[in-house]
């Protein structure tokens, strides 16, 4: 595989809709095929505050 | 001096007619006979011209020449036509025997017919093939003329093309825009096809070059198993390897120009069937991508989850039997 995609280097980011994926040129069993992954996601873990309105 | 008439018919037992300056004619009758018939420059012909001799036709001298046979040509009764230029007619069809190229040369028809049978048309330079039509739809490759306003090249036209040609061009590459359809076909020589939009399967150029060009449309596999076979496939436009989901199978190097546009949709994780694929099967190829542009698009409701993945251009796979 010689050069790359238009301002796609290796492991560069193209977003399709809303998700990010990855490229590379160095996939599939030989290591030459250009494959998409889908980048890794941030998981944000947001703390759950339970109020009970509950009277005893 | 230009050789002007209105109505010129020719006869002759044995020798030469010879034309040396610029025709300009209405009706050229070619009757039977062992004679020659030579124009040594170009100029016009209205009415269709039916080579009825049997000696030799010379159509040119150099690349330079251009003689147009407005309404049509005929030289299948020649012993061998010698091409040189620019060789056309007016949106008519072409009838050519045993042809002889001698200098770069185009042919222009509505249709073009090699009628001399196999290995009848021969050259060592640059032979493009063009509809008179920029809007005309071009077949290569299927058995029988489809008529109409496609522009044909049947297997027997291929067949009558002899391996040596520096070039072989079909389609117009400054204007075409009508639909190329690319169905089984073998050629002994570099071959460039271009067309508005190209649909291509089965071409086998053995390791000549080929250069495919959709001028507005797109370049997309005509079928299963491989499309295009190569030394180097070169993909000029927009590359959708199917209309909607296909694969693109190429045998041979493969490279891409800079104002590519390789479309590519993703409706799942099935190539072929769900998202686009350039596959190029086989030990030692090379691809080039020449900071073509890639167009990706997601589709069929697929949602990209962690670890999807999709193989856009593969080398890995082992050549399709």
């Amino acid at each position: 595989m010689i050069g790359t995609f238009n301002g796609l280097p290796e492991g560069g980011i193209i977003t399709l809709g809303e998700a990010e994926f990855q490229i590379s040129y160095a996939g599939g069993t030989d290591n030459n095929d250009v494959v998409l992954m889908a980048a890794p996601t941030m998981v944000v873990y947001l703390p759950i505050v339970i109020k009970s309105t509950a009277g005893p | 001096m230009d050789i002007f008439w209105d109505s010129l018919s020719l006869s002759k037992t044995g020798g030469t007619f010879f034309f040396n300056d610029t025709v300009e004619g209405t009706t050229l009758t070619v009757n039977a006979g062992a004679y020659s018939v030579v124009f040594n420059d170009g100029g016009t012909i209205t009415n269709d011209v039916n080579f009825f001799n049997t000696g030799t036709i010379i159509l040119g001298n150099d690349a330079s020449d251009s003689l147009t046979f407005s309404g049509g040509l005929d030289t299948t009764a020649a012993s061998i036509a010698s091409i040189a230029g620019m060789v056309a007619t007016t949106n008519n069809q072409m009838d050519l025997g045993v042809v002889t190229v001698i200098a770069n040369s185009t042919l222009v028809a509505s249709e073009i017919n090699f009628q001399g049978g196999a290995n009848s048309v021969d050259g060592l330079v640059d032979l493009t093939l063009k509809p008179a039509s920029s809007a005309a739809d071009i077949t290569v490759g299927q058995v029988a003329d489809s008529g109409g306003t496609v522009f044909d090249l049947t297997d027997t036209d291929l067949a009558a093309l002899t391996d040596g040609f520096s070039s072989i061009t079909i389609g117009d590459a400054s204007s075409g825009t009508g639909a190329v359809d690319v169905d089984s076909s073998t050629f002994n020589d570099p071959v460039a096809i271009v067309g508005g939009s190209l649909s291509v399967t089965g071409l086998n150029a053995g390791a000549n070059d080929v250069l495919l060009t959709a001028r507005v449309g797109q370049i997309s596999e005509g079928g299963p198993g491989t499309d295009v076979t190569g030394a180097t496939v070169t993909l000029n436009g927009n590359i959708a390897p199917g209309g909607s989901p296909g694969q693109l199978v190429i045998s041979g190097g493969v490279a891409l120009v800079s104002t590519d546009i390789f479309t590519a949709e993703l409706n799942g994780t099935t190539p072929g069937t769900q998202h686009d694929q350039i596959q190029v099967p086989g030990p030692g190829r090379t691809v080039t991508l020449n900071n073509a542009t890639l167009n990706a698009s997601l589709g069929g409701g697929i949602r990209p989850i962690r670890g999807i993945s999709w193989s856009l251009l593969t080398m890995s796979r082992p050549v399709p039997a």
